[in-house]
């Protein structure tokens, strides 16, 4: 990192007044530095590259999704008494007398527009439908990936540095577990020792509590600020009491991944000659395990992790269904059943959406890290 | 080791006159094969011993599965058959050493007719995966510019999709039968079809870096001057060398393949009739309480199959190509 430093500061030369410099100079770099930023058209070109992505992956969805069956079938099936005609009407006033390649045309200006259409069953706005369910996930997956990767930082560089020892063989033996263990068992492994008639220590199904509310606009109306606090507490608490179990299995899914990574990359850069160098210089281990290793360590990271993403958050199905948690993931299993095409189309694009939206970031963040990539 | 120490007394032994001789004869024993040195290696890993020995049982149970127990993993025989210890959601018993389930099907039978689908499911779909991949990577590697560019697009969008949700709509569509030449597929070949089109993303990527690595050295150049057609080339001169890394990924993909296609039939898709791990345990999470063994046995089947074939990847990746060993 110092090398490139010096670089540029030979680069930019001095060749405006002090004054001028200290009372403009970073306003003037900001905006110099646009023109020519890397990073910045980089991304711009990386931001196009998803376009087609998104419009490949939402045309095989629909494709295969259209392919499975009739969604009045279902309809169909619960009223025996309805006549064709009544088929008909609600044919086309769901779009389906339509031609596919039409009705994926319809769907896609809908979302380039933010509008997500209605519902077959309920005939509400997708959005609304599906609002709370999306925010529980990202809640749930979030606090995961934070976690996981904390503890897996810490794991790896120990690994990294105590190699071939038994805290290394510890580490990977962790690991491997991690990898190899079903989501689904672990996550009934851990109801059934913490939850329910085992050591009742932690909830193991939905969310929440019944009857409890974020926010109580009743005290907060009334400028109760002590109850609306207590409420507001209450309700967090009760929230995370609810996400431990959930949360416990997927950073044990994630954890094996991340700690693989972390201690790989280590390995690899503790073997640099500038590592040996910081060392010869007398600088304290630590101080030569964070400061050059670990900092670099982590670019390689940074990619991987990016691509994970994908993997953890489709992972979603599988916990929330052991957890019966209300997420995108377990709405996403009843749906499929019901054939409600403008839901399954709107989970699958969202989190498509953000996987990609998660790639591009860490490609980004990649670029902007480590000027040395060439682009 | 005691072949280094053989050695070296049969070099001490010899005198300075027979050591001129040697020079002149032709070796005795031939140079140990790539093979038998990446055997060699692999065998010194005890754990990976220990992985292949799980594999082995689990392919003889899953093998001489209808030998071991005749009877078919849906009978309801032991419903009825209350003196041996049978009915609905029994106890382990001696005649049915993990219980049976709600519907009065013996769990062990199943499990051990279910060995047989992960296996299946497992190996060959990472098969179909790996041969889509080469054949993709080395195309888009050997003649890159249009061919590749168009091949690593389609391999991006294979990357970025949500594995699980698009694996789920696939299967239904499969199980619908809607397309007449699709219909009447088992659960095992739909599985295979679905994990084997959506898994071989990665793999493409890496045999791609790899071809274009290798194309830059000598020997790759030399059959290129000595006028070999592509398909020589790609097969005789750049597969060969990068078959290592294509062996250990294919390893490592199966554990993730047993591990996909429990996780769907868990989930219920598949077909409900088959008599697969993840449908086992999906039956008995039920009964979580009172019977845990009905989710545990076959849970616990599922990750010491994928923890070998993990442990067997790794062992493999260190044997056969040691520059990846850290």
């Amino acid at each position: 990192m110092s090398e490139i430093h010096s670089v540029e500061e030979t680069v930019a030369p001095e060749r405006v007044s002090k004054e001028y410099r200290e009372r403009f100079g970073k306003i003037r770099d900001f905006f110099g530095g646009l023109t020519n930023n890397r990073v910045l058209i980089y991304s711009f070109r990386r931001i196009l590259t998803i376009i087609p992505l998104f419009i490949g992956i939402s045309i095989i969805t629909f494709a295969l999704m259209y392919m499975i069956g009739d969604p009045l079938s279902y309809l169909i099936q619960q009223n025996p008494h309805i006549t064709p005609a009544d088929i008909d009407r609600i044919r086309e006033s769901l779009g389906l007398n339509r031609p596919p390649v039409q009705q994926y045309l319809v769907w896609l200006w809908g979302f380039v527009r933010f509008d997500l259409g209605l519902t077959f069953f309920s005939r509400e706005p997708v959005i609304q439908e599906i609002g709370n369910y999306l925010t529980e996930t990202l809640k749930l997956q979030v606090t995961q990936f934070l976690i996981s990767l904390i503890i897996s930082i810490l794991l790896g560089v120990l690994a990294a540095k105590f190699q071939n020892t038994w805290i290394d063989s510890g580490v990977s033996a962790l690991a491997l577990l991690g990898l190899s263990m079903p989501i689904f068992v672990f996550g009934n492994l851990l109801i059934y020792i913490f939850a329910g008639r085992g050591l009742n220590w932690f909830p193991s199904g939905k969310a929440h509590s019944t009857g409890i509310a974020p926010i109580n606009w009743d005290a907060l109306w009334h400028g109760n600020v002590g109850v609306f606090l207590k409420t507001f507490f209450v309700y967090t608490g009760d929230t995370l009491w609810y996400m431990v179990l959930p949360v416990a299995t997927l950073v044990f899914a994630s954890l094996a991944l991340f700690t693989r990574l972390v201690r790989g990359s280590m390995l690899e850069i503790l073997r640099q000659d500038y590592i040996l160098a910081a060392r010869a210089n007398g600088l304290s281990e630590r101080a030569v395990l964070i400061g050059h290793g670990l900092r670099n360590a982590l670019l390689p990271v940074v990619t991987y992790i990016g691509l994970f993403v994908g993997g953890v958050l489709a992972g979603a199905p599988i916990t929330e269904t052991v957890f019966s948690y209300p997420g995108l993931g377990n709405k996403f299993v009843q749906y499929i059943n019901k054939l409600d095409h403008p839901l399954i189309m709107a989970i699958s694009m969202i989190i498509t959406l953000m996987i990609l939206i998660a790639n591009l970031i860490t490609d980004i963040a990649y670029v902007w890290v480590d000027p040395r990539i060439e682009l | 080791m005691a072949t280094m120490s053989d050695t070296e007394k049969v070099k001490k032994e010899k005198t300075a006159a027979e050591l001129i001789r040697i020079g002149d004869q032709k070796p005795v024993e031939k140079s140990p094969s790539h093979w038998s040195v990446v055997w060699k290696r692999f065998q010194k890993n005890k754990l990976a011993i220990y992985g292949f020995f799980v594999i082995l049982v689990v392919t003889i149970i899953a093998v001489l599965g209808p030998v071991i127990s005749p009877d078919s993993p849906t009978s309801l025989a032991p419903l009825f058959d209350k003196y041996g210890g049978g009915g609905a959601d029994e106890r382990p018993s001696l005649k049915y050493p993990i219980g049976t389930d709600t519907l009065g099907r013996d769990i062990l039978t199943r499990i051990i007719w279910g060995s047989k689908i992960s296996l299946i499911v497992g190996v060959v779909a990472s098969l179909v995966s790996t041969l889509i991949g080469v054949i993709l990577g080395a195309l888009a590697g050997y003649y890159r510019g249009l061919t590749e560019e168009i091949i690593m697009r389609i391999t991006d969008m294979f990357l970025a999709v949500p594995f699980l949700l698009i694996a789920i709509v696939a299967v239904q569509f499969l199980r619908s039968g809607r397309i007449a030449i699709l219909q009447n597929l088992s659960h095992t070949t739909i599985m295979i079809s679905v994990l084997g089109l959506f898994g071989w993303a990665g793999l493409c990527r890496l045999v791609t870096a790899e071809v274009k690595r290798v194309m830059t050295l000598e020997y790759v150049q030399a059959a290129i001057c000595l006028g070999a057609n592509d398909w020589r080339i790609i097969s005789k001169h750049i597969l060969p060398n990068i078959l290592a890394s294509i062996i250990v990924i294919t390893t490592l993909n199966i554990g993730g393949n047993i591990l996909s296609e429990a996780g769907l039939t868990f989930l219920g898709f598949g077909d409900i009739q088959s008599a697969s791990w993840g449908r086992i345990v999906n039956d008995g999470v039920e009964n979580l309480r009172t019977n845990p063994e009905q989710t545990f046995v076959a849970g616990f089947g599922i990750f010491f199959l994928v923890l070998a074939f993990n442990i067997v990847g790794d062992a493999l990746r260190d044997a056969m190509d040691p520059r990846l060993k850290d």
